[in-house]
């Protein structure tokens, strides 16, 4: 028997993908991740099935690389480290199972991508809270599971929003329901009595969800999630505010975060904005933040209208100049193009059609100490500074900031290639000295952040073997083995 | 008993002074308030500690845990300690007081978080943090309370949870002594990056440390955390004069408490959720209209209640909330005024602006900022308890809060339970637009009567059953003990199996006291369970008799 027939018997042949070019395609990715093709790709179709997979896994010792969003990836967590591996392709599984306008919350499979649900929670005049132009193929639950940053930092209270409750099989073949989706109680008699599968703790004393997210798929595969919608505002106006130096647009953020004022709030370098526009980097801000005021369903326009005023105080008192344009870029324009996917080509491969992202967690008062740092890195490798992107998202209602170096390069070039992937490493060992926190090891990552911490690296891996005894789950990633 | 070689070894590492066997010692940690959920009338706990320690360091900590595992003895950390959840869960345990650790470490101001120890309270921390016109989360135990304790320990719900979230998902950094006495420290703080954040790198142990309820002394101790604050669009030291209800304070212009009545259950849940959609207010929560005149007035409440007329009349003030807007400017405040007007007026409430009542006004405001009445809730009766609690969208906290109302009236209208009008749910929603919510059930009783003692067991027993009957989330009965984890479990997905696996690999010679986590040993609880409250025994077979989940 092989990997294939094995996954034939669960699911039928039309949805056991074996061919080579195909296999071959999993082997990397665009983010130059190189590792094994896998024996071949499974799509399954329900939990059950997904179910059926990891327990014939866990029998034959195959490994499983869960994979929810289409192409192209980039970042290592979906390239096999191991030989004869199984690809698990949700990217059919694309229901969205419940939309609750009451509660804003929608429950969904992880095929289900941004558009998709977009358009689904429009419809309930819900908004889907997004990271920054998601790629068309990107599932909405890869992206929470990854704890991808979301755009609005006032809706983001914990590292787990918007995810709320999940359904997964862990390592085990175990199907478990993480939050009050746990029970008592089957969905339906849960809904009867109000529920909404909203409370993403427990249940009891552990945080499942906690355990799973940010996993990289290693301690099992979800089936279906709720996340947190919020109301499509009735009124929104945009804005822009420009500065030379990262500093000066500091305390102005500081404050308007801290009273949770803005909706859309984050801050791009000129390279970035120049990249998303496509308005042409070299004639941009240095630095631009951009964010939006909203109203929602009571009195919207007296919302906006006082917040314009009480945020024209703030930025005076700041020293800096709120506008609803910045040269070629319109802020109404901008704020509509990031609630929505990106459309190909990606916006960080525009300039030079391709990039290497350097991304980490610190505070926003911490960001010019690693910028300068970057810029020294730059110089050591001849690297043009007019090819960096850099992308500001604050997090956690401003506790904390996502810093993410976009260095743009072109991958027809050989010396292009080869600088980008030095300076790739010099920056990401230079930022991690400097405390930068890599919460999403991906990659060569993983090595940098678990060797500074031993004590998680052993208590990781005692969650592990609870969920995932056998090591059936992406073996390799994170501080997590090759062997089961 | 503590031998003499384990107790000799406290004293070395600790100094003499803080380690203790006195008995009339011991006794002062043996007495506990709410021991009614341990079926203990009394507030005696069942066992008294072995020894209490006091550390005064991560370090001595460290040292105690591993002593304890060194000489067979079982251990419980406590902090501000307040409930049952602190009482020994079996004979040979050391109870390691923390109050020496009591600082504030850090308050990064434009972060927004504190770094603080297990005895830091919450007065203290608030106190600091609107020095620099921020605010941190209080959960119903009161301003006494650690948010070290409630952020990694037990559950969190405070009034300003609105604006302040729940304690569990306000957990930055985190410093933990396994029960193998090796230090653990989650997130940042764990390579030496500051304490911003707690979840990753990958997979966040946080989800390890706790869930919706912490383990309550069941999984190590923890020693030092960052907990997120808030903005405190007001004084950065509050004038205030005198205590509980007789308060006078310099309440701010762009400040408004608001006590907001909805004619039914539906239009009362409606508002929670416009309210939520509307993005206003600094704090939104019933205190039941029967928990309200408790507090001011416990004898005009017994007397009221003998007269149905004026407990009608109460009762028609039964969906309320006490709402407060802290605006940050003028504006600000009118534009939140406005809207509460619009959604009281399509709810069909009737809303009381308490600021034109200067003295209630200043008692209100100060009362649930500081969340200072805790105390007068043990007015009436002498002690209360609590049930249900789940946090979910709202219309499930309204639901439960239904459930207990009529569930406890059988007793209040029986005069079993002290009358508090049936009706004294507490809670409101939480994390502003996100809108879930919660709604416990209080009860009150006088500890002094059996009768009222059994009746308040009775009470709580059925309430379990309810939950389970119903597909209700089981909420604060999660910190029902080990035991809860047993009945719940098999209707929860099995979720005590795997909190098992965890305990088992955290602390495999169960060091850590298990008693309101969960036990290695099931057979032994129940048995001892079934032993020790022979009067809840048969509502917890009924429960655990229904049918597994599908």
């Amino acid at each position: 028997m092989t990997a294939k027939s094995d996954c034939v018997k669960i699911v039928g042949e039309e949805s056991v993908l074996a061919d080579k070019k195909i296999l071959a395609s999993f082997a990397r990715d665009d983010g130059g991740s190189q590792g094994s093709p896998p024996a071949c790709v499974v799509k399954p179709r329900s939990a059950e099935e997904v179910r059926e997979i990891v327990l014939m896994a866990n029998a034959r010792g195959y490994a499983l690389v869960p994979v929810s969003s289409g192409e192209p990836h980039s970042r290592g967590d979906t390239v096999p480290a191991t030989e004869g591996a199984v690809i698990v392709d949700l990217s059919g599984m694309k229901r969205v199972l419940r939309m609750d306008r009451r509660n804003k919350v929608a429950m969904v499979e992880p095929g289900v991508t941004f558009g998709e649900l977009r358009d689904a929670a429009a419809q309930e005049g819900l908004r889907v809270l997004t990271p920054l132009l998601p790629r068309p193929s990107k599932s909405v639950l890869g992206s929470a599971l990854e704890r991808e940053p979301m755009l609005i930092p006032k809706y983001h209270w914990d590292m787990t929003d918007p995810l709320m409750c999940v359904e997964v099989v862990f390592g085990t073949g175990d199907v478990f329901r993480t939050g009050s989706a746990a029970g008592p109680g089957t969905l339906e008699e849960q809904w009867a009595v109000g529920c909404a599968q909203k409370n993403p703790m427990g249940p009891g004393q552990t945080d499942f969800l906690r355990l799973v997210q940010g996993s990289q798929g290693s301690m099992g595969i979800v089936t279906w999630g709720t996340v947190k919608l919020e109301l499509l505002p009735g009124v929104e106006k945009a804005f822009l505010v420009t500065a030379d130096e990262f500093g000066a647009l500091q305390d102005f953020a500081y404050t308007i975060l801290k009273f949770k004022l803005p909706d859309l709030c984050l801050i791009l370098n000129g390279a970035a904005l120049g990249a998303i526009t496509e308005k042409g980097g070299g004639d941009m801000p240095p630095w631009t933040l951009a964010y939006s005021i909203s109203g929602y369903t009571y009195m919207p326009r007296e919302r906006v209208e006082y917040l314009e005023k009480d945020v024209a105080d703030i930025a005076s008192a700041a020293g800096v100049k709120p506008a609803r344009t910045a040269g070629d870029v319109d802020a109404g324009e901008l704020a509509r193009m990031m609630g929505a996917p990106c459309p190909p080509p990606h916006w960080k491969t525009r300039a030079r059609g391709a990039c290497r992202e350097v991304f980490f967690l610190t505070t926003l008062d911490r960001v010019p100490a690693f910028l300068a740092a970057v810029d020294g890195e730059m110089s050591a490798h001849g690297f043009d500074a007019r090819d960096l992107g850099v992308y500001v998202q604050p997090i956690r209602q401003g506790t904390g900031c996502h810093l993410e170096m976009d260095f743009f390069y072109d991958p027809g070039s050989e010396e292009d290639t080869r600088k980008a992937r030095a300076l790739h490493e010099g920056v990401s060992r230079a930022c991690i000295e400097m405390g930068g926190f890599f919460s999403r090891p991906y990659g060569g990552w993983a090595d940098l952040a678990y060797g500074r911490a031993p004590d998680a690296v052993a208590a990781l891996a005692r969650i592990k073997d609870i969920l995932d005894p056998r090591g059936v789950m992406n073996p390799g990633r994170l501080c997590f083995g090759k062997e089961g | 008993m503590i031998t003499d070689a384990a107790y000799r070894e406290l004293q070395e590492t600790l100094g003499a002074e803080n380690v203790s066997r006195e008995p009339a010692v011991l006794d002062g940690y043996t007495w506990q308030p709410f021991t009614d959920i341990l079926g203990l009338p009394d507030s005696w706990c069942r066992y008294r500690p072995a020894a209490v320690v006091l550390p005064g360091s991560t370090e001595e900590v460290q040292e105690v845990v591993r002593i304890c595992g060194r000489h067979g003895l079982q251990f419980k950390a406590m902090s501000t300690g307040w409930g049952a959840w602190n009482a020994m869960g079996g004979e040979n345990t050391v109870q390691i007081d923390l109050k020496r650790m009591n600082r504030i470490l850090e308050i990064d101001e434009k972060n927004m978080y504190a770094v603080v120890e297990p005895c830091a309270v919450c007065s203290q921390l608030q106190a600091e943090a609107m020095k620099k016109g921020l605010n941190c989360h209080i959960i119903g135990a009161g301003c006494g309370s650690s948010p070290l304790a409630s952020a990694t320990s037990l559950c969190g719900y405070g009034w300003s949870g609105l604006t302040t979230s729940y304690s569990a998902r306000n957990v930055l950094g985190v410093e933990w002594v396994l029960p193998d006495g090796e230090v653990l420290r989650i997130g940042t703080p764990g390579q030496d990056a500051g304490w911003f954040n707690g979840d990753g790198p990958g997979p966040s142990l946080r989800g390890a440390m706790r869930g919706f309820m912490g383990a309550c002394g069941g999984l190590g101790v923890f020693t030092r955390c960052a907990v997120k604050l808030f903005p405190w669009p007001g004084p950065e030291e509050p004038q205030v004069e005198g205590l509980l209800n007789d308060v006078t304070a310099e309440v701010p212009d762009t400040h408004a408490m608001f006590l907001i009545a909805f004619p039914d259950l539906q239009r009362w849940a409606d508002a929670a959720y416009s309210v939520a959609d509307a993005e206003i207010g600094y704090m939104m929560c019933k205190n039941a209209i029967g928990a309200l005149v408790a507090t001011m007035m416990p004898r005009g409440l017994k007397e009221l209640t003998r007269f149905a007329v004026f407990k009608d009349i109460l009762k028609t003030l039964r969906y309320q909330f006490q709402f407060l807007v802290c605006a940050r400017t003028p504006r600000e405040f009118a534009y939140q005024k406005a809207v509460l007007r619009e959604i009281v007026e399509e709810c069909e409430g009737i809303c009381l602006d308490v600021s034109k009542l200067p003295g209630l006004h200043d008692a209100f405001w100060w009362g649930f900022v500081r969340a200072a009445m805790p105390p007068l809730i043990f007015r009436m009766g002498g002690t209360f308890g609590t049930s249900y609690g789940a946090l979910e969208g709202f219309d499930h906290p309204a639901y439960q809060s239904q459930e207990g109302a009529r569930l406890k009236s059988q007793y209040t209208e029986t005069g079993r339970l002290m009358d508090d009008l049936a009706d004294n749910s507490w809670g409101g929603i939480y994390e502003g637009s996100t809108g879930f919510g919660h709604q416990e059930e209080l009860y009150v009783y006088d500890p002094r009567d059996s009768a009222q003692l059994e009746a308040a067991e009775d009470y709580l027993a059925g309430t379990l059953v309810d939950t389970a009957a119903k597909k209700l989330g089981p909420g604060l009965g999660f910190a029902g003990g080990a035991i809860v984890a047993e009945i719940f479990g098999p209707l929860i997905g099995d979720y005590h199996e795997w909190l098992r696996k965890i305990k088992g690999a955290f602390d495999p010679d169960n060091v850590s006291d298990p008693a309101f986590y969960v036990s290695p040993d099931p057979e032994k609880l129940i048995a001892e369970e079934m032993a020790n409250r022979p009067g809840m025994a048969q509502s917890l077979l009924s429960v655990m008799g229904e049918e597994d989940t599908p």
